[in-house]
């Protein structure tokens, strides 16, 4: 009996003790943040398995060069989705990280003190609804009563979710939640009548009998813009702007490579991805990659005082996925334009013309 | 009869009246300092909401999702995909386990056949082969019933061989001398003197099963309170996590609780033999 209580209480002991060191590891990485000046001693990466610019530069040794000589250590992790480096942004595992723009509103709804500095490219027919040749699904009103699967939380989601509630069909259709490589599964299976997914899983579904419906590409045009992005962490980038700057300069620079000679990108982006040349030729040309020029334009960040169209896509998103119930908070569109931030590509630009 | 299983053989009923009244008081005492340090966390905005939620706001996310439910579907329903799930793996793995587990343990020819393919799959991760059986039974609930019932057919089945070896022999032997059939032997004997451990390997199965149930519902489903704390985590809705996490926990208890109810009035003889 004896032993029991003494267990209790060291149990007591122990769930104070962890929230004493929880509170202190709080403040610990507030100290950090105080010790300004000196650089990082590494700089963790969210990536995604997508041919971008940013595979480009990992793959032509751009970080590492720029980063490891200033003593840096670079760390790229690669997340399925948008939804896991939310995650870990959230713990303060990753300094900068790409994901879906879907994502970003929940960073920024969700506060996890972040901004959004970068577009990788605005997407197009790389991602697209899939159905079989010749189940008599022609448009996307005969979906009623279907089976549809979607990575949830995705670009994809959200733009399949608008798709049939501009159809009328809204609440009709059986929407199931999967990854990507589960798609092909169960398409190659039957389970399903139609999904809504990328490259690659995408080129498997039309290989085996898949026709596109509607592509982002036409979703865009109607209105309905998604994009993958780059946020970083505030407290980072405000430490350490000129890191940032460089960073987008190297993007930019990666993006240089494929607008010039896009042959030579896809078979850069191959090597990475373990895909051919062509596919990821292919893939690439399902989006569209934006100068830093193109990006400072209105129909994106705008510039520091003028705030482009890019902020109030955000806020529709933002609105869209608060009507879903997907989140409680829409950001106001004052918050979104401080959070569609175009000043680190502003800097990168005039460095380029400084020298 | 009223000794509990928790302490079987080690107490004796006087000092258990004794031991529950402070015990009691330790228990309510941590959980009260959990809620408590948990509170002044969140009043002191230790950490943002999204990380630690405060108990208003999980509150607050409990009664809008008891009043409009999540992702349009009632919370009940939602239990209830999930409960409809887990009892029917529970179902199908009593059904098989018990009867192999008990035969294995009698028969060591059976056992030969069953149990190093048991021991291998046990310590498995489910998630491991879960891809496996999305591809061999489909995305709906066949594949997700399957993955519950292997989690929870090995502690069956684990139990009754060993209470089976529990047995002393000499029962057999008498009965036998006594001229009973080998079926009635196992009806008379065997059986109901394997009851208490089949009930401590239905309790874990039920355990294991219950931890998979959250891993069973990561694909492609819509409903189920796993998915809900999933589908939930993707847009960082620390607060649903929150109730899902309690509402797993409390309804494990109770359902643990009926199990021991049901235990005590079945096998009523429990550490009195």
């Amino acid at each position: 009996m004896r032993k029991n209580i003494f267990k209790k209480a060291l149990f007591v002991m122990l769930v104070t003790v962890l929230t004493i060191s929880l509170a202190a590891c709080g403040n610990s990485s507030q100290n950090q943040a105080d010790n300004s000046e000196s650089l990082p001693d590494e700089i963790n990466f969210g990536i995604l398995r997508v041919p971008n610019d940013e595979t480009i530069a990992m793959v032509e040794g751009y970080f590492d060069d720029y980063f490891t000589d200033k003593g840096i250590e670079t760390k790229f992790t690669v997340f399925d989705s948008g939804a896991e480096a939310n995650q870990a942004l959230a713990s303060d595992s990753i300094d900068f990280a790409t994901m879906g723009n879907i994502n970003s509103v929940t960073a920024l709804s969700r506060d996890l003190g972040v901004e959004l500095i970068w577009i990788h490219e605005t997407l197009g027919e790389i991602e697209a609804l899939a159905v079989r040749e010749g189940s008599g699904i022609n448009e996307v009103s005969d979906l009623a009563g279907k089976r549809v699967a979607v990575p949830f939380a995705s670009t994809c989601h959200y733009v399949l979710l608008n798709a049939i509630k501009d159809a009328g069909i809204a609440g009709e259709v059986q929407l199931l939640d999967m990854k990507t490589s589960e798609i092909v599964a169960a398409w190659q299976r039957g389970d399903i009548n139609a999904a809504y997914t990328w490259q690659p899983s995408l080129g498997k579904l039309y290989e085996d009998n898949g026709v596109p419906l509607i592509t982002s590409k036409e979703m865009a045009e109607k209105g309905y813009v998604t994009a993958n992005v780059d946020v970083v962490k505030k407290d980072f980038a405000d430490k350490y702007p000129e890191l940032v700057t460089d960073f987008i300069t190297l993007l930019a620079k990666a993006g240089d490579i494929y607008r010039n000679d896009p042959e030579r990108g896809a078979e850069i982006v191959s090597q990475k991805l373990s895909i051919t040349a062509d596919e990821a030729l292919n893939q690439m040309q399902g989006s569209t990659w934006h100068t830093k020029e193109e990006l400072l334009s209105d129909r994106f960040f705008g510039t520091s005082d003028n705030p482009g169209e890019f902020a109030k896509i955000m806020k529709e998103t933002s609105d869209f996925l608060v009507e879903q119930d997907s989140l409680d908070y829409s950001p106001s569109q004052e918050e979104f334009n401080q959070y569609v931030n175009p000043e680190f590509i502003e800097k990168s630009l005039e460095q380029m013309e400084g020298k | 009869m009223a000794l509990t299983n928790k302490d079987q053989g080690v107490k004796t009923p006087k000092n258990k009246k004794k031991k529950n009244k402070v015990e009691k008081r330790l228990t309510i005492g941590t959980w009260i300092t959990i809620f408590l340090a948990w509170y002044l966390v969140t009043k002191f905005e230790l950490f943002s909401p999204t990380l630690v939620p405060s108990p208003m706001r999980v509150w607050n996310a409990f009664l809008k999702i008891l009043d409009k439910g999540y992702n349009g579907v009632p919370l009940w329903s939602h239990l209830g995909a999930s409960f409809k799930r887990l009892f029917l793996a529970l179902f199908f793995a009593i059904s098989s386990a018990v009867p192999l587990g008990l035969l294995s343990g009698y028969f060591t020819k059976i056992e030969a056949v069953i149990d190093s393919v048991v021991e291998f799959y046990r310590p498995l991760p489910p998630l491991a082969y879960y891809t496996l059986l999305i591809l061999w039974f489909g995305i709906d609930d066949k594949s997700k019933i399957i993955l519950l019932f292997l989690a929870a057919f090995a502690p069956i089945y684990l139990a009754c061989v060993s209470a089976v070896r529990k047995i002393n022999e000499n029962y057999i032997l008498s009965a036998k001398s006594l001229g009973a059939t080998q079926k009635k032997i196992f009806l008379k004997i065997v059986l109901p003197a394997s009851m208490p451990e089949i009930f401590t390997g239905v309790r874990t199965a039920f355990g294991v099963a219950y931890t998979t149930l959250v891993s069973s519902e990561m694909v492609a489903a819509t409903s189920g309170i796993g998915w809900m704390v999933l589908d939930a985590s993707n847009f960082l809705k620390s607060e649903v996590i929150f109730v899902g996490i309690i509402i797993m926990g409390i309804t494990g208890v109770i359902i643990d609780f009926g199990l021991r109810f049901l235990e005590e009035k079945i096998v009523f003889w429990k550490g009195q033999v």
